[in-house]
């Protein structure tokens, strides 16, 4: 089991037909992104046809796990009780690298808050919440080059 | 609509409600309070108001309301955008007064999310309440299921009309008959009257094959104008009219006589419209929630006097060679239920207009019925479709 | 029925589940807690003297203002049903039980549950009197049983 950065009561996904690739990639620590394999465009979430040329036929293709943060908000207000002594938060949406333009919402743990800025790297930090879920969290790397 | 009968959509009245605190209102007592004071200022009163409209948060929201207010309208609409929802029913409301479709549109809305965050719902130990907010809670408290509102009106229309178990069961058996030949019906061994009434008691005095089946599926349908579909490679179907009412919500106790249902109001204005009478109709699409469900509906759409759906259906009444064949493929009785099956009639309708139905073809369709039955009897839909143009 | 007792526990040693408790609002709480001292209230239009039910607002003929009388609980029976399958508890534990539509002297009709006798002793336009029980802190529900 890996760090917890969340308690156990958030609310958990529930997996459909399309997604379930998805959420079992990720239980594998794979960040994967759905791709049309009639026309190559990649979708995030996962849906049951293309929506640029309604092609059924897709594949899961591997990710890097890099990232860039696009835009974050800081959570300050517990929606649950089990996070009031988690606040203050990040929520983000991250450009995924070589993901076509698909983008992830999730958390930059791992910083301050205060110290979150967009363009800001980032790489997935996957938090097991159970034996079979894991989510990916983000963190911030330093990337080589001056 | 020709210029000479235009009829030209207006706003009469406005009002807003006591705000911001309304502490001592229900959610419904708001819409109550906005309607009084926009038909006041609108010179109107209730009595005069045949369409409604809202937007809220949980399923048949509007015809909820609509049950509170004491309503039973024949124009209904809950189009839901979010925040804009308000001018999308105003403007559906727009078209429907200058369709002739409707006269006077109450368009309501009404919230006490403020008071509802200190007011704690179901205070008290074990108040649960019914989750949804207002008037459905009241017939919700007594162990009723939802086959018992269908079994109370059974038993009232055994009791005014003398209807018997087996003239429902024959329902049931005319249904089986049908999906016998429909291979993606969820039951097709065909039944007999005894089985039917042999089947375990469920909710006095509707057994198990009185019921619909439970299923997954859905349906679709695309509407367009007559003169794209000239493009289009199949011949299209015409729809010649069509009629909505409701009655009541989730509280039978608000439905007055129960062997009536809201298809009385419904399907003569369908008719109307369509310009046609239940003796031109070919083939029927009857939502078969329950055998009870359609003796009521033939009564109400006026296909035999009411009282005597019973012998209507009896004797295989509504199968191929009878007196209304109605649900060819099987309907919710032995095809597929997957909770609201109304797209479906319409799909049925539709192929037995085109002479796609093989077996179940009912030779010569020109005119078909689609209505669908919603809540615990207590909205009706009625759909005319045509093999021709108007 | 039990009536408005909690089912005992079951063999999974799961606690008791009571009855359904009508959530409460300005619309329905007089009603309800009314119902929980005892008493059986319907609402009269001060205006055109209809007696109404379930609470609303105002008078669902003519919009008046409506308050709230006292009923005498006597009632007959519209229609019924036995309900013989209901899988939530704890329903399906009271099974079978009778559901019924009564109408009150006064006018309204409500939805109950006959309590007192067999369900297949039940019939339409049998004379009925409400009994009145708690069924959480600040709310009663009004059930009837045969008018003696």
């Amino acid at each position: 089991m890996t760090v917890r950065w969340f308690p156990d009561e958030m609310p958990l996904p529930a997996a459909s037909a399309e997604t379930l690739g998805w959420w079992e990639a990720a239980a594998d620590h794979r960040l994967v992104v759905q791709r049309c394999t009639d026309c190559g465009r990649t979708r995030h979430p996962p849906g049951p046809v293309c929506p640029g040329c309604r092609s059924a036929a897709a594949e899961l293709a591997q990710l890097p796990g890099t990232g860039t943060v696009y835009t974050f908000t800081v959570v300050h207000q517990a929606f649950i009780p089990a996070l009031a002594d988690r606040v203050p938060y990040v929520v983000a949406a991250v450009d995924l690298d070589g993901a076509g333009g698909a983008r992830l919402v999730t958390d930059v743990v791992d910083v301050a808050p205060e110290d979150v800025t967009i363009g800001m790297r980032v790489a997935v930090a996957w938090e097991d919440m159970g034996p079979e879920l894991a989510l990916p969290r983000f963190r911030p790397i330093e990337e080589g080059g001056a | 609509m020709n210029a000479k009968n235009r009829r030209r959509p207006v706003i009469a009245g406005v009002a807003t409600s006591d705000y911001p605190y309304l502490p001592e209102l229900s959610e419904h007592g708001v819409h109550g309070q906005v309607a009084d004071r926009a038909l006041a200022d609108a010179g109107l009163g209730l009595a005069e108001v045949d369409g409604f409209a809202t937007a809220g948060f949980f399923p048949m929201y509007a015809v909820g309301v609509a049950e509170y207010l004491g309503l039973r309208p024949t124009y209904l609409d809950e189009t839901n955008t979010g925040g804009s929802s308000f001018e999308v029913l105003v403007e559906h409301a727009a078209y429907a007064v200058e369709a002739g479709a409707a006269e006077v549109v109450l368009v309501t809305y009404g919230s006490t999310q403020l008071s509802q965050m200190g007011r704690r719902l179901g205070t008290g130990g074990g108040g649960r309440g019914a989750g949804m907010p207002g008037p459905a809670v009241h017939d919700a408290l007594w162990g009723n299921t939802l086959v018992g509102n269908y079994a109370m009106a059974a038993r009232r229309h055994m009791f005014e009309f003398g209807t018997t178990p087996e003239q429902l069961a024959a329902v049931a058996v005319t249904m089986r008959d049908h999906a016998v030949h429909n291979p993606q019906a969820q039951y097709r061994d065909p039944i007999t009257v005894e089985d039917v009434v042999g089947s375990r008691l469920v909710a006095d005095p509707l057994h198990k094959l009185d019921c619909c089946v439970i299923s997954d599926g859905g349906a679709a349908c695309v509407v367009t104008t007559a003169e794209r579909a000239a493009d289009l490679p199949k011949e299209p179907v015409h729809i010649l009219g069509g009629a909505h009412a409701s009655t009541h919500h989730l509280n039978l106790s608000a439905m007055g006589e129960l062997t009536t249902t809201a298809a009385a109001l419904s399907g003569p204005a369908a008719f109307a419209r369509a310009g046609i009478t239940p003796a031109d109709v070919d083939v029927a699409q009857l939502y078969d929630s329950f055998t009870i469900t359609v003796v009521l509906t033939v009564e109400d759409l006026g296909f035999c006097a009411k009282g005597e759906g019973g012998a209507f259906v009896e004797d295989g009444g509504l199968g191929l060679g009878g007196r209304l064949p109605t649900n060819t493929d099987g309907g919710g009785l032995s095809s597929c239920h997957p909770g609201m099956r109304g797209m479906f009639l319409i799909v049925e309708a539709v192929r037995q207009l085109r002479g796609e139905c093989g077996p179940t073809q009912v030779p010569g369709a020109r005119v078909a019925v689609a209505h669908g039955t919603g809540g615990v009897l207590s909205t009706g839909a009625t759909l005319v479709l045509g093999k021709e143009a108007p | 029925m039990s009536e408005t007792t909690a089912t005992p526990a079951d063999a999974g040693g799961r606690p008791p589940k009571p009855r359904p408790a009508p959530a409460l609002d300005p619309d329905t709480a007089a009603y309800y807690g009314a119902a929980r001292e005892g008493r059986l209230l319907v609402q009269r239009c001060s205006a055109c003297g209809a007696a109404q039910l379930y609470a609303r607002d105002r008078c669902l003929r003519c919009r008046g203002e409506v308050d709230w009388v006292e009923a005498s609980g006597r009632a007959t029976v519209y229609s019924f049903t036995v309900i013989r399958q209901n899988y939530q508890r704890p329903f399906r534990d009271q099974l079978p039980y009778v559901v019924a539509l009564v109408d009150l002297e006064e006018g309204p009709r409500v939805m109950t549950n006959i309590v007192g006798c067999d369900p297949d002793d039940v019939r339409i336009g049998m004379a009925v009197q409400a009994r009145l029980e708690p069924v959480s802190d600040d709310a009663g529900i009004a059930l009837f049983e045969p008018a003696s």
